[in-house]
């Protein structure tokens, strides 16, 4: 299972499942919106990017079908209910993570 | 296919196994493709948005080492059979022995006119040698090495027990036989440990191709 811990290259999959979590999107797609939505900050390349869609469709969090546009196959990749909770706990996780690091980063005593 | 993306995919794919470079190949084209369709929506000339999605591939060796950690690679794969061909093989020598076993038993016993041991050496023989083969010839897995280290230590650790005990009569100091059994455990856990973590990556890497077949 993937380690909950948020580093940067450990978030992938979190970030994956969220923008599946709005929809069925091919794999352009999902890079596309994790880098918009991130500023540009989160630009992930496909070396990275299709072998983290394949490891979370082997974990059955995703799923995947093939459909025929404009005579070119595109494979598009769904949320699953397993993938919907794991999501869940890797929000929570993050919430709790990052509230931690703020903590120590902004100072307090 | 533009010959920028072809020479982009051969660099990036090149350590992959057949199954991995379709793979690979078929996801990188989509993503290509639908990276030049969008550079065209924003204006820009067929060329222009295939130089600029190319671009975005970012270096090919790079996605090689990505692709590598995450795909079967070809020395993985010639890895991962060995013990699989090896094993076979070792089914037919074992088949071999148990017929010339069975050969001479049946002999001498035909001589000594008793038939009951035959009976069982030949139901012991054929049960192992048909599970052995049958087992070697279906399963393509983690198992295989397991099945392979067992197989290797059962052998290995009485037959070592044996040649050492015998030399070891003519010593002055003896350890009693039974250190030996030990000692062929605890090579053979060292075996299993080191084999381990490869085996367990292959066979994940080999599981994701064919689940994303």
């Amino acid at each position: 299972m993937y380690n909950l811990v948020m580093n940067l290259k450990g978030s992938l999959p979190a970030l994956i499942l969220e923008t599946l979590s709005r929809g069925s999107s091919h794999g352009y797609e999902i890079a596309t919106v994790i880098k918009r939505k991130s500023a540009g900050v989160l630009d992930f390349k496909e070396g990275t990017l299709y072998p983290a869609l394949h490891t979370l469709e082997r974990d059955g969090l995703v799923q995947s079908r093939t459909e025929l546009e404009n005579g070119r196959t595109r494979r598009y990749y769904q949320l699953t209910e397993k993938g919907a909770k794991h999501l869940e706990k890797s929000k929570l996780e993050w919430t709790r993570m990052s509230g931690a690091i703020s903590s120590v980063l902004g100072g307090a005593a | 296919m533009n010959p920028n993306l072809k020479t982009w995919l051969k660099t990036a794919r090149a350590n992959l196994v057949p199954e991995a470079q379709k793979l690979v190949s078929e996801q990188i084209l989509e993503h290509f493709l639908n990276a030049v369709e969008r550079y065209q929506l924003e204006g820009k000339t067929v060329l222009e948005a295939e130089a600029k999605a190319l671009a975005d591939l970012g270096d090919a060796s790079q996605a090689a080492k990505k692709f590598e950690q995450s795909y079967l690679t070809f020395a993985e794969m010639e890895e991962f059979a060995k013990p699989r061909d090896r094993a076979r093989q070792m089914g037919y020598s074992l088949s071999f022995i148990v017929l010339l076993a069975g050969g001479l038993s049946s002999y001498f016993a035909l001589q000594a006119n008793s038939f009951n041991w035959i009976i069982s050496i030949f139901t012991l023989g054929i049960g192992f040698y048909s599970g052995l083969t049958v087992y070697v010839a279906r399963h393509y897995s983690l198992k295989i090495y397991i099945l392979y280290g067992w197989i290797a230590g059962a052998s290995v650790v009485p037959l070592y027990a044996y040649f050492v005990f015998d030399q070891y009569q003519k010593l002055p100091i003896r350890l009693p036989f039974t250190n030996y059994v030990p000692l062929g455990l605890v090579f053979l856990t060292i075996w299993t440990i080191w084999q381990l973590p490869r085996c367990i990556s292959s066979w994940r890497k080999l599981s994701m191709l064919k689940e994303t077949q």
